[in-house]
């Protein structure tokens, strides 16, 4: 075995090895060492993240290693097309280091180990089964996590939501093995070589699994209702992992083999999807009072940029986008825990609002953010997806300056604002080779239409102030209603993708 | 009779309002992916997978047996989980009707 095929099988073990060390110390010695063996795991994983990055990089074949010498063995698998994906694993793994403590208790701690291992599990996997059990792994610890704080009715929904995009992809799954293909990820060519009404079905319910799973329109209020109820530790693994795993799961099992079989019904209905994944979100953004509800919303119009970019086919720009967006998004939800919001006013010291502004403007996407200049293959696809997401990336702006920031010198003040001094210039690297010239008409279209969405938000400050919009709708829906608007999404995309035949 | 019971499992799930209904509606469906992933493994008269000695008959495909006790263990622990927090969702004094139940 080579010392990189032996990263990518610890990458997913190590957390897994540190849980059962320290059940193993609290069951036997009766001590605590589940704090260190988080943060020991975490650093583990980040040595073992930059060696596997660095053994792909420059266009180095992927890492492959078959766990056994037998056919259709388990495979973990590591690859250019997965670095997204890791950076967007490794931004909340760095954080948690110090701040660990949010989760009070030895078992959360044991849990968030569990949580790990699902994660790296997903990001090494190297088959579309193996994927579906440490996304099962990941989520069934995430499910618990988010009841931490007595907040169970998020959990439920969550769990209600998350198991029905799991069954979607386990049928998915079906729909691979019967076609005779095995379980490779991407796809064999025997899938390639089924007959298209086969092909239909598999790509209708593996997007359906990943729309769900990944909070697309108009499945995207458990993501938002998990953020409020959990942890920031917790909030910022859902906010990037999750949106990084949904771009990457629909490129690999949707958009890529519906291009390779020019099947046109599923980059359709993502876009369509998407489009209102982008418009829906900003919308409860621009109008919620709820800072952390405003964080949650930002997450999940990103997602639907991410999907429209992948059905531009332009995976490599979703995957940077989603994965610059994971870290801000990080350290967003991390300095959420220093300040103080009551109504519409937010407190915190003035490092802490200083770095809560820088990340609320990389969130929004607004130029001259680095976030804009990745949006850059939309803006080429037309005027119209231009528009859109101009339009999408102003609300989401306008939702956080309608917030009354205000200097409190009594406010927790941690060296968060300092770490964030040093993440934003390595975000602001990752897409300087797409900021072309051909971009900055469209940053200064988008500067002058900022000034005005910022006297627009002080103007939707006052008429927020005593009305709650966004409230009643919350009161108005229930989970029977957005059961149903899943099945509806469901309908849809068979409709759509399969036919009526 | 695999789309019926689908067809049943996806309008309970959304037609009824009791929580614990969803979760077995859930659980339903979950069950019929898997035994549609058997019937593909199955071979008419076919004999258990077991290299050397056995009979000379053609053997069940084994793979979507190995894979579906994986997935039946996920749906164990995913029915565990969810009725523990229906169980603490009430005694938390909070009705067990989805019509009745907001974010807090």
């Amino acid at each position: 075995m080579t010392t990189e095929a032996a990263a990518v099988l610890a990458f997913p073990l190590v957390p897994l090895l540190a849980a059962a060390a320290a059940l193993s110390a609290q069951v036997l010695a009766r001590r605590d060492w589940t704090k260190w063996a988080v943060r020991w795991a975490a650093v583990a994983q980040l040595g073992l993240a930059v060696a596997m990055a660095a053994a792909v990089a420059g266009g180095a074949p992927p890492l492959r290693f078959a766990v056994s010498a037998m056919p259709l063995s388990i495979e973990l698998a590591f690859g250019a097309d997965r670095l997204g994906l890791c950076a967007a694993y490794a931004a909340p793994l760095a954080l948690c280091i110090g701040r660990v403590d949010q989760l009070a208790k030895p078992a959360l701690r044991l849990l968030l180990l569990f949580y790990m291992g699902g994660c790296a599990g997903a990001v090494v996997a190297g088959d579309v089964f193996n994927f579906f059990v440490f996304y099962e792994v990941m989520t069934m610890a995430a499910y618990v996590l988010v009841a931490a704080r007595e907040r169970y009715y998020a959990a439920t929904k969550y769990m209600l939501f998350g198991a029905a995009g799991s069954i979607c992809l386990l049928a998915g799954i079906v729909l691979v093995h019967g076609s005779g293909a095995g379980l490779s990820l991407p796809y064999g060519d025997a899938w390639t070589a089924a007959p298209s009404v086969h092909r239909r079905w598999t790509l209708h319910l593996m997007a359906a699994a990943f729309l769900i799973k990944s909070a697309f329109f108009p499945c995207f209020t458990w993501l938002v209702s998990c953020h409020v109820a959990t942890v920031p530790v917790v909030s910022a693994f859902l906010a990037s992992f999750t949106a990084a795993v949904g771009v990457w799961g629909l490129e690999m099992l949707v958009v890529a083999p519906a291009i390779r079989t020019g099947e046109p019904g599923p980059l359709g209905w993502l876009t369509a999807v998407s489009a209102m994944t982008m418009i829906a979100p900003a919308v409860v953004v621009l109008l919620e009072k709820n800072f952390k509800r405003c964080v949650a919303g930002s997450t999940v119009v990103t997602i639907g940029l991410g999907g429209l970019l992948l059905a531009r086919g332009r995976a490599g720009a979703a995957m940077t986008l989603v994965a610059a967006h994971g870290v801000v998004k990080a350290l967003l939800f991390h300095l959420t825990a220093d300040a103080g919001a009551d109504g519409l006013i937010l407190r915190a010291r003035r490092s802490t609002l200083a770095a809560l502004a820088a990340c609320a403007w990389m969130a929004s996407g607004v130029a001259p953010a680095a976030t804009f200049f990745l949006k850059a293959p939309l803006r080429e696809a037309g005027d119209a997806w231009a528009a859109l997401s101009t339009t999408a990336a102003l609300a989401v702006a306008a939702g956080f300056w309608k917030f009354r920031w205000r200097v409190d010198p009594e406010a927790p003040g941690t060296a968060l604002p300092w770490a964030c001094a040093l993440a934003l210039p390595a975000v602001v690297a990752l897409p300087a080779r797409t900021a072309a010239a051909g971009a900055l008409p469209a940053a200064l279209v988008e500067a002058i239409a900022l000034s005005v969405t910022a006297l627009a938000a002080a103007r939707l400050r006052q008429w927020l102030e005593p009305r709650d919009p966004v409230g009643r709708v919350h009161r108005a829906l229930n989970l029977n209603v957005e059961l149903l608007l899943a099945v509806l999404l469901w309908l849809g995309g068979m409709i759509w993708i399969v036919g009526l035949r | 009779m695999t789309l019926l019971i689908v067809a049943l499992a996806v309008w309970g799930l959304v037609a009824s309002d009791h929580l614990i209904r969803k979760v077995m509606c859930l659980a339903m469906l979950e069950s019929m992916v898997i035994l549609e992933f058997l019937r593909l493994g199955m071979v008419e008269d076919g004999s258990a997978p077991i290299l050397g000695g056995g009979p000379s008959s053609p053997m069940v495909d084994p793979l979507p047996q190995a894979l579906m006790l994986t997935a039946i263990v996920i749906g164990v622990c995913f029915n565990a989980l969810a009725a523990a927090l229906i169980v603490r969702l009430r005694a938390s004094g909070r009705s067990l009707r989805a019509s009745e139940l907001h974010d807090d």
